[in-house]
This record gives structure tokens, sequence and C-alpha cells, in this order.
């Protein structure tokens, strides 16, 4: 058993599982930020054009939600391959934790735009008829009515943004990139070191506990409803 | 006097998956300024339709609404806006924003339409003051009662100065005394601010207490319209001598019987006192009256169970005395 740890918990390790953990974080957080960038206002598009939202469009609405559809249909691994080219020409190289960062984004992206739709639905008609009695105008409904009523709503679902991306994070070695992921994955698989695996997955673990903890007491504490 | 808001020939038919559904047709209204106006008629007669066609919420098919002698139907989307500034709406589930506070909600209307933060608070203040709700700026919606709920609706539609409340169905969730304390609240406003009032409900006493004049809406028809007295004393529709006596059993369930057996004195114009006053129609079944006008008189009661109430209110205001019965012929 002490042999079992004895080389996962060396002060060499040790390191790595910090270095780890600030990696793993960079890459879950800024590319969740960088989702929800293009996810908000695709989802508010989606809602509002939507046949029963303040602003129908169909035409909009359906090649959108098409685009949408596509794009989250594709197998993230395949979407990691395909986005190479574009992961160049924005990073300006194909590997790396910056380099992941671009195939994460765009997998993630269409799937915060429908939560971000699914959130704004929820919101009463009532009271978006209340504020359009008032002769509010769709920009003035989205920014004072929609939002901040979906607020508690978005709050989760971008908790589970985070913990989804999380999920991805250890197919970054497949582009040269490290993290808690990679680590478990490399040292499990190919080096057959179980115990690091065990324990880079036992810190994946405690960091989505910890966002998904964060995520439901910060939506409960903004929500006024109850 | 002068009408704030003309219907004329509205039609609104919806295009519903099982085909066309005529809400309303051929619809001719006009609202005077400063008269409360009451709108009745059962569920599903169109009244929520037709509230939401005023400020075209519901875009009507055809026909004009004249507000404040401006055609709504033929204003651009920028001049609508501006035009619902002066034309406020209630409803029956209140429509607050959850995630603002009484005091936030108050603001919102001020908000879109511009006014600086620290103007619109006070103003704000000002209303819930008006509608006796001051302590209670800082609570969110979930920590109100339905009728501060309500009331806090009222003081936000008013925040930009309405020439005309709508309330659609504003007192139906509400239980019978802060019914009543917001009817109380409209009639205030109406009397005060001079702002005219419209009021759907499918209520007969909510019309009773504070409407001028009525229409009465029956699938998709207005079936009766005129001065609220006199549509309750001589109601012609169907429809309207359904809401005013919504079953025959309802009289009765509430302890009341179908005759008013009176003892008089000598009050030899009773009958026409009664009739005259309460604006009911009466039939004597029989009287026992000696010579000197004392005895008793049987009468059949009107279906209408607010008239019952009237006659039974005069009589105890007369200190005459009567009791319920039975008539078994
Ligand atoms: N958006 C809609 N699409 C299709 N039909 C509709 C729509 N809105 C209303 N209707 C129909 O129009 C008719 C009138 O509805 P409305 O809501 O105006 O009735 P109401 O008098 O307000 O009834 P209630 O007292 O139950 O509120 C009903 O037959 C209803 O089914
Ligand atoms: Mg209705």
């Amino acid at each position: 058993m002490r042999e079992f740890f004895e080389t996962a918990l060396s002060g060499q390790m040790l390191a790595l599982y910090g270095s780890d953990i600030l990696v793993t974080l960079y890459m879950t957080l800024v590319s969740t930020a960088m989702a929800y960038l293009i996810g908000i206002p695709l989802g508010i598009i989606l809602s509002v054009t939507d046949k029963d939202g303040i602003h129908p469009l169909s035409p909009v609405n359906k090649v959108l939600g098409f685009l949408v559809n596509v794009l989250r249909s594709v197998p993230f691994v395949i979407l990691l391959v395909m986005a190479l080219p574009l992961t160049k020409v924005l990073v300006g190289t194909k590997i790396g934790n910056t380099a992941f960062l671009v195939p994460l984004v765009l997998s993630a992206a269409p799937f915060v735009a429908r939560m971000v739709e699914s959130s704004i639905k929820e919101v009463d008609k009532g009271v978006i008829e209340a504020a359009q009695s008032m002769g509010s105008t769709d920009l003035q409904i989205i920014m004072k009515v929609l939002l901040p009523e979906a607020k508690p709503s978005l709050i989760i679902g971008g908790a589970i943004a985070m913990t989804t991306i999380l999920g991805y994070t250890p197919l970054a070695q497949l582009v040269g990139g490290n993290g808690l992921g990679a680590t478990a994955v490399q040292y499990g698989v190919y080096r057959f070191e179980p115990a690091i695996m065990y324990i880079a997955s036992l810190f994946l673990i405690i960091i989505v506990q910890i966002l998904q903890e964060v995520g439901m007491s910060l939506s409960k504490k903004t929500d006024k409803r109850i | 006097m002068e009408n704030i808001i003309e219907i004329r020939q509205l039609n609104k038919t919806f295009d519903d998956s099982a085909g066309k559904v005529v809400a309303l047709d051929d619809i001719n209204i006009s609202i005077r300024k400063g008269e409360i106006f009451g709108i009745i008629g059962l569920s599903g007669a169109g009244k929520s339709t037709l509230v939401r066609c005023i400020n075209l919420l519901e875009r009507p098919t055809r026909g004009q609404i004249i507000f404040d002698g401006q055609d709504l139907c033929s204003l651009s989307k920028k001049q609508l806006l501006a035009a619902r500034h002066s034309m406020s709406m209630i409803f029956q589930s209140f429509n607050l924003l959850s995630q603002r506070t009484a005091l936030q909600n108050v603001c919102f209307p001020l908000e879109i339409t511009g006014v600086p933060h620290s103007q619109a608070k006070e103003k704000a203040r000002e209303l819930l003051k008006l509608v006796g709700l001051s302590e209670k700026e800082k609570n969110y919606p979930s920590q109100l009662s339905g009728g501060q709920k309500q009331r806090v609706a009222i003081a936000r539609a008013l925040a930009t100065q309405p020439k005309v409340l709508l309330c659609d169905e504003a007192t139906s969730a509400l239980d019978p005394t802060t019914t009543q304390s917001i009817l109380e609240l409209l009639t205030q406003i109406n009397q005060k601010m001079g702002v005219t009032i419209i009021v759907i409900t499918h209520e007969m006493k909510v019309i009773e207490q504070i409407c001028h004049r009525l229409a009465v809406v029956d699938q998709s028809h207005i079936v009766e319209m005129g001065q609220v007295q006199d549509v309750f004393t001589r109601p012609r529709a169907a429809a309207t001598k359904q809401l005013l006596c919504p079953t025959d059993s309802a009289l009765f369930s509430e302890g009341g019987k179908e005759c008013l057996e009176i003892q008089t004195n000598d009050n030899e114009t009773l009958i026409s006192d009664i009739v005259l006053e309460t604006h009911s129609r009466l039939r004597i079944l029989s009287a026992d009256i000696d010579s000197s006008g004392k005895g008793s008189i049987l009468l059949r009661l009107p279906a209408d169970p607010t008239a019952v109430r009237r006659i039974k209110a005069y009589l105890d205001d007369r200190q005459i005395s009567y009791k319920e019965v039975n008539y078994n012929a």
C-alpha cells in the first residue's frame, strides 16, 4: 500500500498536481467565460426570435437553431481535430493548453446558447407582457426583464456548463496539453501508475463539487422568489 | 362628454390549429374621459382579448382603437410604445418583476422612459405611499401578500401618470376583504387623479361597486351596454341575467328563501317605496291587511341576489320586520 502511493505522493508529483490544478482551472474558467461571451447573445437571439418570443423572426431562429444543433452533435474528439486549422489561425499553434481552448469554446458555446435560451424561456410570460404594456422596447425587455429575471437559472446553467467543460479537459493531452485530466490519463493508461490517476481524479472530483456548490448557493442567494 | 377611447368595429380572429377562432366581433365602445367602465362576461367571452386589443398587446384583425385622438393601429412601433406610456395595465396575476423590490418595481416604467434614477426613486416612494405600502418598499414580491402585490402593481401602473388604467381581472385572485380595499383604492385613484379606468371582470359585485357604465360581452359580441343602474335593474340580454344571478340555487344557498313576508303597520306606500328605492320588480303573492293598514304581505323575491340584498337592506334600514319563507302554492 505504501509502495503504491510512494511515487504518487513524492514531492515532484505534488508539484505536478499543483500546476495541473492551475492549468485545469485556467482551461475551464477561460473557456467557460468565452463560451458565455458567444453563448449569451446566441441564446438571447434564439429565445427572442422564437415564435413565442418577444420578437418572432422565424428564418433567423431556424438557421441559428440548425447551426447550434449541428455543432452540438459533432462529438468533441472529432471537433477537436476539425478545429485544428482554425486553432492554428487563432492561436498560432495547434498544440498546448491555449490551443486546446479553441475546440473547448467551440463545443461549449452552442451548449451554453441552448442553456441560456431555456433559462430565458422560463421567464414568466405575464411579467414580459406587463413590461410590454408599459411601452418597453425589445432591448429594454431583454436587459431589464429577461436577463435579470432569469439570473438564478443562468447561474445554475453556468455551473453545469463549467462541469461539462471540465469533463472534456482530459482530452487536452491529445494536443499536447496538460492538466489534472491529462495527467490521470497519461499515468493511468500509458505508464500504468494507477495511484497517480486516482489522486489526479480525486482533485477533479473536488473541483467539480466546489463549482457545483458555489453555483447552487450563488443562485439561491440571488434568487428573490423564495 | 369627451371620449378618451373609441373602439370601432373591432374584430379579432385567432388562427388556431383547429381553424379560425373569432374572439371578438364588431365591438363598438366609447369610453368617456374620467369614467370607470366595466366589461363583464363569462369565461371565454373575449374580455381579455378585448382589453389586450385596447393597448395593442393583441393586434386587432379589423377595426380601430382611437386613443386620445389617434388610431393606435396606424402608429409606428415607436409611437405605439410612447402611447402605451399613457395607458397602463394591471393583471390578475400581478406580474411584478420577481427579482426587484417593491420600490424597484415601481421604478421600472420610469427607468424605461428615461427618468433619472434619483428622481424615479422619489416618485416611486410617493406612489408607494399613495397605495399605503411605504414601509414595504424593500420587500420582494415573494415577501408580499396578494393584495400588497396588487397595490405595488397599481403604484407601478400610475408611475407614468397614465390617462387610462386597464384592469384585467385585477381582483379575481384576491379574497373578498382585499378585493374591497383594492376597489376602494381604484375608486380613489379615479376620483382624485382623474384616471379613466377600464375594469374587466366576471363578477357583478365588482361592477356594481365601482363602475359607472358597463358593457356585457357574450360569445365575442357586446350584448348589452349602459349605465350600471339601468342594466342592473332592467337587464335585457340573457347573458346579463345569467351574470346577475349565476344560478337560481346560488340565491337559495345563501340561506335565502324565495319569498319575503313583510309585516306592515300603516305604511301605505311601502311596496311602491321598495320598488322605487331598490329598483327591483316585485310580485305580490298575497296580502292580509286590515282597514288600519296593519297586516302582512307575501312577496316573491327577484332572482337577482344583489336586488334581494338591496331589498333586505332597505327594510333593515327602516326597521320593518320581515321573514323569509318558502312559498308553497
Ligand atoms: N392566442 C390565442 N389563440 C387562439 N385562441 C385564443 C387566443 N387567445 C384567446 N383565444 C380564444 O378567444 C376566446 C376569448 O378568450 P379570452 O381570453 O378573451 O376570454 P375571457 O373572456 O378573458 O375569459 P376568462 O374570463 O376565462 O379570462 C376564447 O375562445 C379563447 O380560446
Ligand atoms: Mg381573461
